[in-house]
């Protein structure tokens, strides 16, 4: 049977991170609920905008950081090709 | 003191393998050397094992100049390298193949023996001093290759792809013993494409491209430079979809 998706509040959540300076683009990801940011602000800046969220009421479950791998970095080179 | 290279070029014929490489290892650290196939990677380790003789440039280590034909043996004796398509002999057992490199090291009786315990135990092959090597996993066959290439108690080791085509735990395994030599003050030099391995092995990071060094940097540098991500996860309902 299939299945349709839906987010706590999707248009409150997308407001408060337009509202956020450092969001720079994000994505959903394939699992329900789930977002990928790119964010250029300090921990600082992340710690404020979870507390924008939560006071949003946006229902988070997970919230955290990360960077690009060393593969990604290396992917992300203009690479020419030997051969 | 570290160990470096200045205008390392290598020329086959009319291919240039290594281009002019500036390259500079500190010394107790790992470095990780990555790029893709035909960059030149092979080349530069080989220069550096003094495998090569470069076209031009130089190798300064531990502050001497590394010669193809005429440095100091005791230079030569700081090195350790592992090629990645280095021949183990099947028929020989796990002790008798370590002893024949010690014997071909110089060393003797005693020390010899003792030296060859150590490194039986450093990579977990001790339970298997007689077996024949033909009767070992790959990974093991790769593990008694780098006690083959620090059975000397060499400085610098240089290892060539060493965990290419190893499984997830014989990789771990792999780790694992690196990160002892470095704790032991060893500087290593490895080029992998498992740029995980790496990630958590290496403190600085060379990227080659057409026989240059396009890049040489702290791992900590290209992670400041790299994009930094949010992942957010909100409450989802699933609501049955339902005909119209």
């Amino acid at each position: 049977m299939a299945h349709s998706f839906y987010l706590g509040d999707r248009q409150t959540l997308e407001q408060a991170l337009e509202n956020c300076p450092f969001v720079q683009e994000w994505e959903y990801l394939p699992e329900p609920g789930r977002l990928r940011l790119n964010f250029t602000g300090s921990p600082a800046d992340s710690a404020q905008l979870l507390r924008d969220l939560v006071a949003a009421s946006i229902p988070l479950t997970e919230f955290r950081s990360e960077i690009d791998s060393l593969e990604t970095i290396f992917l992300q080179l203009d690479h020419k090709q030997a051969n | 003191m570290g160990d470096r290279t200045e205008g390392l070029t290598k020329q086959f014929e009319r291919h240039i393998a290594v281009r002019e490489v500036d390259l500079q290892v500190e010394s107790g650290t790992v470095y990780g050397l990555i790029g893709p196939n035909g960059a030149g990677k092979t080349t530069l380790i080989r220069l550096l094992a003094a495998a090569e003789e470069p076209t031009a440039g130089e190798i300064q280590l531990f502050g001497q100049r590394l010669r193809l034909d005429r440095c100091d043996p005791w230079l030569k004796r700081q090195l350790g390298y592992l090629p990645d398509d280095f021949p183990v002999y099947d028929d020989l057992t796990v002790w008798d193949y370590l002893d024949y490199f010690a014997r071909l090291y110089r060393l003797q009786g005693k020390s010899r023996r003792r030296r060859l315990n150590e490194v039986l135990e450093l990579v977990d092959l001790a339970h298997k001093r007689d077996s024949f090597i033909s009767t070992l996993s790959r990974g093991m066959k790769q593990r008694l290759s780098l006690a083959r290439t620090i059975i000397h108690e060499p400085w610098l080791l240089l290892l060539d792809e060493p965990v290419s085509g190893l499984d997830p735990i014989a990789r771990q395994q792999f780790r694992d013993i690196i990160k002892v030599l470095q704790a032991a003050g060893m500087t290593v030099l490895i080029s992998s494409h498992v740029l995980s391995d790496l990630a958590e092995l290496c403190s600085a990071i060379g990227i080659m491209e057409l026989g240059c060094l396009v890049e040489s940097a702290p791992l900590e540098s290209l992670y400041q430079r790299s994009r930094q991500w949010l992942i957010l996860s909100t409450l989802a309902i699933a609501k049955p979809w339902s005909k119209p």
